[in-house]
């Protein structure tokens, strides 16, 4: 039924002098090269030596504690790359190598920090010679990957405005791709590319129109609204190289809950837009939230593979979006091929004619409170998703959840936020979603909550963070629990896979510590 | 400008721009630099005696074209999202702008304004943009309804009534509910999520937990039934996808290994609120917050 994804191998045809492309080799095994293994966002691995028979038998091989001397920076929340039997990981102002034979710190790089939102930090990118990492201060940073010195960096946003910046770089080709984070204040959203040798800016893509006549400014009130409309890029860009497509996921419109002064679809916050990698140019989009007056991002992971749709082979992207809906677009027009809940939702009326939800506005805020569901911290969250083709599912952290939405400021300009959600009462559990049809297969109830990013393998294993700070291994075709291990604290870093020396490895990340897993020899 | 509107301006900028804040909204973070850290850590702190000279002069020069938030209107700029403000450290910004000569309202020239007052206007204006961060209740929440349709769902659709009686000194009364929640949201949060929860709160929440503490007329117990051996009942000391201990009422706690054959039933006292979470409208909640309120 699945066609496995020629994303990668195709990828092998490009060529760049002098640098290697590390996230366009591929399949995944020897190296975890982007925020989410490759390029496709499957997270998903073709090892198969830690597989459903012998899990039982993991063991922990290290652990490294990660001591940046700031206590902001000693928490990480990206899946580290591993390249050549070296780990790279970032956190807030502070980036590391350690040696994933051993666990054991190489190098610690920190950057003196002008200030903004400390709230976190989603990895590092890789292209030859160079890591780079993003700060909050909004400064996208190149080191020298063998010794974690400076070569470079860029100002990318302007903290005075209330950015801050912590997405994760994804090289493409010759462009590093950055994102920017930040709905304090009302900002528009957008990505840039930079030249990885130099850092020198190639292009700037922004998610909301910025002046009369540019695409989708009829979706706004006027160009103040639109220009300051939001539309954050705080989630790793995926690529697809046949296409030449970027796949870009936008923030929430601005401001967040307030919305009687931003009429309109919001176009295009909230939304899966496809720019071309080497122009900055968009090609189509899809919004996952019209009007979004929830704080819904569709920030999720946008997953590219290749399947079939009604008997025809098709180019796919599909996405779990915050608001509870899943989505399975052809990833070269941008149409809908399924549009579901994941989760039982109240806010919607049906879906228009693209597959785009219709938002009921009985849910919008209100001064009395709207009950809704999903809360706001959304049906699933930043936190990855993973895409096996091996068996055909989709499989996300998904969260039944309710709280009510006020309105604080019932003026008739609003800033920033203007309301917020209050209370609530939540259940998660693990999904797989057969992307055909958007039915789950199987649906695991976690006893608490839990909102753990994912990793699938064709060893027919899902490995997650699971209630009571544990790692969990599952059967991938039945959901079953196979094994667990008892970590400090909740998975913060989605767990990752790669083998060196003959040995898998699983790699995860809870509180201040990575902890590296093979089987007991 | 005539006086008295003159003093109505001011008192809507200061009405306006001084709506009471109450508890703060979730968290996301932050650290140095105040407002959950947003911004650089060189930002200006608002002065509020500063701010409040700063608001006389805004009402008195700005406030018409700028509004009483200084949010914009058509005919000026929404200050809080100028540059010029952002970027301003104590009339670092704004004074050169308004050297450069920009309309007042006293038709007065804008160089001519001195150093102090620009600073003071320039506290007022940061001021403005500290509350357009702020993500808390502003005090304008109230929640209303329809009493007699809130009591027709108490006793009808709602079955409110099967468990919850509006006598005084009955097990689950409501009766002057709204003594203890005299505020209607706290009130309406009260019955929608009685054992709290809040984000993530989850599955099976609400016990005494491993430590066992005061009992909760909320905590979900269980029963566990291994396949060959009796029943125990009792509370959740752990329960994941591998392990399940409970501690039964003498205290013993004792441990199984989950498997399919291990049958586990919960019994939540709050999962009759949870299941009406998927059919509860907006509006029932309301009148039933209404209904509530009168019931004293």
């Amino acid at each position: 039924m699945i066609r496995l994804s020629a994303l990668l191998t195709t990828a092998l045809a490009l060529s760049l002098a002098g640098a290697a492309l590390y996230a366009q080799k591929g399949p995944l095994a020897e190296s975890w090269p982007t925020y989410n293994g490759d390029l496709s966002g499957r997270r998903f691995s073709t090892l198969t030596k830690i597989n459903d028979k012998n899990v039982g038998s993991l063991t922990q091989a290290w652990s490294f504690r990660i001591e940046s001397g700031d206590p902001g920076g000693n928490n990480p929340s990206g899946t580290p790359l591993m390249v050549d039997g070296v780990l790279y990981i970032s956190t807030q102002d502070h980036a590391f190598a350690i040696d994933a034979h051993t666990g054991k710190q190489i190098w610690h790089y920190t950057w003196q920090s002008k200030g903004a939102r400390h709230f976190s930090n989603r990895g590092m990118g890789i292209f030859g010679n160079f890591v780079y990492f993003e700060t909050p201060d909004c400064n996208l940073v190149a080191l020298n990957k063998k010794d974690g010195t400076l070569r470079w960096a860029k100002t990318i946003a302007d903290i005075d405005q209330m950015y801050y910046c912590s997405v994760a770089p994804v090289v493409v080709g010759n462009h590093v791709i950055s994102g920017v984070s930040g709905d304090d204040l009302d900002i528009a959203g957008y990505i840039e590319a930079h030249d990885p040798e130099t850092g020198a800016l190639q292009w700037r893509f922004y998610t909301v129109p910025q002046k009369k006549g540019d695409p989708g400014m009829d979706t706004w009130p006027n160009v103040d609204m639109a220009s300051h409309g939001g539309g954050m890029t705080w989630q790793p860009i995926t690529y697809d190289p046949d296409t030449s497509l970027i796949y870009v996921t936008t923030g929430n419109p601005q401001p967040v809950i307030a919305n009687v002064n931003r009429k309109g679809d919001n176009l295009f916050t909230a939304s899966v837009v496809a720019v071309h990698a080497d122009t900055g140019k968009m090609a189509w989009w899809f919004q996952t939230s019209p009007h979004d007056t929830h704080d819904w991002d569709a920030t999720q992971a946008p997953v590219l593979f290749d399947g079939t749709i009604a008997g025809q082979p098709r180019k796919l992207l599909a996405i779990a979006a915050r608001n509870g809906h899943f989505f399975v677009l052809d990833r070269v027009t941008g149409k809908a091929y399924v549009h579901t809940e994941y989760v039982k939702t109240n806010w919607s009326l049906g879906y228009d004619a693209k597959g785009q939800p219709i938002p009921n506005p009985d849910m919008f805020p209100s001064i009395a409170g709207a009950l809704v569901s999903p809360n706001q911290g959304g049906a699933t969250n930043w936190y990855p998703p993973t895409f096996s083709p091996q068996t055909g599912l989709f499989y996300v952290s998904a969260n039944h959840a309710f709280s009510v939405y006020y309105l604080y400021d019932d003026s008739d300009n609003p800033q920033g936020w203007g309301g917020n959600d209050r209370g609530g009462w939540s259940e998660s559990m693990l999904e797989a979603i057969d992307y055909q049809t958007g039915k789950i297969k199987w649906s695991h109830p976690w006893e608490g909550g839990n909102n753990s990013g994912l990793l699938s393998t064709a060893g027919n294993l899902i490995f997650t963070g699971a209630p009571g700070s544990f790692l969990e291994a599952l059967n991938a075709a039945t959901g079953d629990a196979l094994w667990h291990a008892k970590l400090q604290s909740a998975v913060r870093v989605p767990p990752s896979t790669w083998e060196l020396d003959g040995n898998q490895y699983i790699l995860v990340g809870a509180g201040d510590t990575l902890y590296a897993f093979t089987l007991a020899k | 400008m005539t006086r008295l509107f003159a003093v109505a301006l001011l008192a809507a900028v200061t009405l306006l721009a001084q709506r009471p804040q109450g508890a703060s909204g979730p968290a996301r973070g932050g650290a140095r630099g105040g407002n959950g850290g947003v911004g650089p850590y060189d930002k200006q702190v608002v002065d509020a005696a500063a701010a409040d000279l700063g608001r006389t002069l805004y009402a008195a020069e700005c406030v018409d074209c700028h509004g009483p938030t200084a949010h914009g209107s058509d005919k000026g700029a929404n200050l809080v999202r100028s540059d010029v403000v952002l970027k301003d450290r104590f009339g670092s910004q704004l004074g050169p702008f308004l050297k450069k000569g920009h309309p007042l309202q006293s038709k007065k020239s804008s160089a001519d304004l001195t150093s102090d007052q620009v600073v003071n206007l320039s506290h007022f204006l940061k001021q403005r943009v500290d509350d357009a961060l702020k993500r808390s209740p502003t005090g304008i929440n109230k929640v209303t309804g329809d009493a007699a349709a809130g009591k027709a769902y108490f006793n009808g659709e709602g079955k409110c009534a099967t468990c919850h009686a509006l006598t005084e000194g009955t097990p689950r009364t409501l009766f002057a509910i709204s003594a203890k929640y005299p505020d209607s949201v706290n009130l309406q949060q009260a019955l929608l999520f009685p054992g709290g929860g809040g984000r993530g709160g989850g599955r099976g929440g609400g016990g005494r937990g491993a430590a066992g503490g005061a009992p909760s007329p909320n905590a979900v117990t269980i029963t566990i039934t291994p396949p060959d051996g009796p029943a125990v009942t009792g509370d959740i000391v752990q329960l994941d996808d591998f392990d399940v201990q409970v501690r039964d009422a003498d205290g013993k706690v004792t441990h199984f290994t989950r498997t399919p054959a291990l049958k586990i039933v919960k019994h939540d006292p709050l999962a009759a609120h949870h299941e009406m979470l998927d059919h509860l409208k907006s509006s029932d909640i309301h009148n039933l917050v209404v209904y509530l309120e009168t019931v004293k």
